[in-house]
């Protein structure tokens, strides 16, 4: 694919003749170059979970987070530039702040989706700036309804409600693998979720790759339908089992 | 004698310009009832009973009808009632003309809050939105609220002064016959009466709010909101007021005026002829 774009790849004002802009694809180039990101919509909650790569030895674990919390009972995980995301976890949680300032009302889960689709969308009209690299999958819980929702806002500025998504370098697979997931188990809690969530990403990380952190949060009723780190127990607990899981399926082969 | 205005500064003129009020007439308006003795028209206000009580599913809210302009009654049988959704009404006391527009306003921006989420409108949202206006005013806008509606977390009844301060309440008054109306509330309130007699309270409340109170009168319009059916305000709901008879006049008969003279002038000359068009 690279070299196609001729002329019309320079800048993100310009359409090809076949009426594509290169430059907002090229940003999705490096959402997919990225470590995989998925999230998952129990019955229950919504669980996020990132394959972190460390670049060091010397890095302090549970640090540079790639999920984010955006208010309360919203989070956001990231695929793609994680410095880009900084400006759009911004603009989320200062859009889900003062909307609840001015209405006393937390804001609908489509709203901010679709207020954060404008504003990645905004950053691929100007010639002075360029698109965001990264892909954000924003889930929320509802504050009455309990009912959760997760979107996935990409570089371009559309705006996708899910069931479960996947990003990044294993989108593919993890896509598949969560697929399987949910045709076994439709009432999926999110306590059952992290076990199989930690063994899609140990599944989908490529050998050839560094070495990762597996970070996991979620909402649901154990954090009280706040948007909080699974705890450190837990999300041990849920890895040694996924990867007992895994060893054991590659005997079998 | 009058002053020359020196020529002003360009911030001066910005500043001016900047928007919000312009209180450039104040300097006139005192000069003039200082040494003319000319005092500037005053606004239509209405003196008023104005109550409401929350109930366990349901809002009821009551008003008067009588609308006074100085020592003069400028409408018997105004509404006091405002639609702002169908789940959130309220009956304001005050300025009409401030009333009427802020009211206006709250409907309108809560009819895009609707289409925009999908969802009904919250009580507690359009008190947020009218204290953080009024309180942006600094009480300019002369609006003194009695805000109730039923939503998903169920009925809620504030109250809500000119200057932006609101109060959560189960029952409240407001308006010059507001201690009329209290007196009401506070010996026969309470949480468990069932919405027939939640009417015949308010009812009684603003009925006593009419007849201590000089500046409120006319009839009783009373609202009630459930999760059911929404809100309907019932429009006289009581007439305490009506007017029994009117005087009743026969025409004069002809002749009862005795004529002494009788003279016809001719003022303008009509000529008869038809002109056919062609």
């Amino acid at each position: 694919m690279a070299g196609t774009g001729a002329g019309y790849d320079l800048s993100v004002t310009t359409f090809s003749p076949d009426g594509r802009v290169f430059q907002v694809e090229y940003a999705g180039k490096a959402v997919e170059n990225s470590g995989t990101t998925l999230a998952i919509c129990c019955k229950d909650g919504v669980v996020f979970a990132a394959e972190k790569f460390l670049l060091s030895k010397m890095l302090v674990p549970g640090t540079a987070k790639r999920i984010f919390p955006v208010h309360r009972r919203a989070g956001m995980s990231i695929a793609g530039m994680v410095a880009d995301a900084r400006q759009i976890v911004s603009r989320a949680r200062s859009e889900a702040t003062q909307y609840f300032n001015a209405y006393c009302e937390e804001m609908p889960s489509e709203l901010l989706a679709e207020r954060l689709g404008l504003f990645m969308h905004a950053y691929t009209l100007y010639w002075s700036v360029r698109p965001f690299g990264c892909t954000a999958l924003l889930g929320c819980v509802d504050q009455e309804t309990k009912k959760p929702s997760l979107f996935c806002i990409e570089p371009n500025g559309m705006v996708y409600k899910y069931q479960a998504t996947a990003e990044g370098k294993g989108k593919q697979a993890a896509k598949t693998e969560i697929e399987k997931v949910l045709a076994n188990n439709p009432e999926l809690t999110c306590e059952q979720a992290l076990m199989l969530v930690a063994k899609i990403i140990h599944k989908v990380h490529d050998e050839k790759d560094k070495d990762f952190e597996l970070e996991i949060s979620w909402i649901c009723p154990a954090s009280n339908y706040e948007h909080a780190q699974v705890p450190a127990e837990q999300r041990k607990a849920a890895e040694a089992e996924a990867k007992r899981i895994l060893e054991a399926e590659q005997e079998d082969d | 004698m009058v002053e020359v205005e020196e020529p002003q500064d360009y911030l001066d003129v910005f500043q001016s310009q900047r928007g919000g009020f312009s209180f450039e007439n104040c300097k006139r308006n005192a000069y003039l009832a200082a040494q003319a003795n000319i005092k500037p028209p005053t606004a239509m206000k209405s003196g008023t009973t104005i109550c409401g009580i929350q109930l366990k599913d349901a809002v009821i809210l009551a008003a008067d009808t009588r609308a006074t302009e100085g020592p003069m009654v400028a409408d018997k049988n105004c509404e006091k009632l405002h639609y702002i959704s169908k789940n959130v009404f309220c009956a304001g006391a005050g300025t009409a003309a401030d009333l009427q527009h802020t009211c206006e306003m709250m409907e309108s921006q809560m009819e895009l809050l609707r289409m925009a989420t999908g969802t009904e409108p919250r009580v507690c949202t359009v008190v947020r939105r009218l204290s953080s206006m009024l309180f942006k005013y600094q009480g300019y806008i002369g609006c003194a609220l009695v805000l109730g509606g039923v939503d998903v977390t169920g009925p809620h009844l504030y109250q809500i002064y000119p200057h932006g301060s609101t109060d959560k309440l189960p029952f409240t008054t407001m308006g010059s016959g507001s201690l009329a109306a209290m007196a009401i509330m506070e010996a026969e309130y309470n949480e468990n009466l069932s919405i027939e007699d939640g009417k015949k309270l308010v009812a009684k409340a603003i009925r006593a709010g009419i007849f201590n109170d000089l500046g409120s009168g006319g009839n009783v319009d009373v609202c009630v909101i459930t999760k059911e059916t929404g809100g309907a305000i019932l429009r006289n709901y009581e007439k305490p007021n009506e007017r029994k008879f009117k005087a009743q006049h026969a025409a004069f008969p002809k002749g009862t005026t005795p004529i002494l003279k009788e003279e016809i002038m001719k003022l303008v000359s009509v000529e008869e002829d038809v002109v056919m068009r062609d």
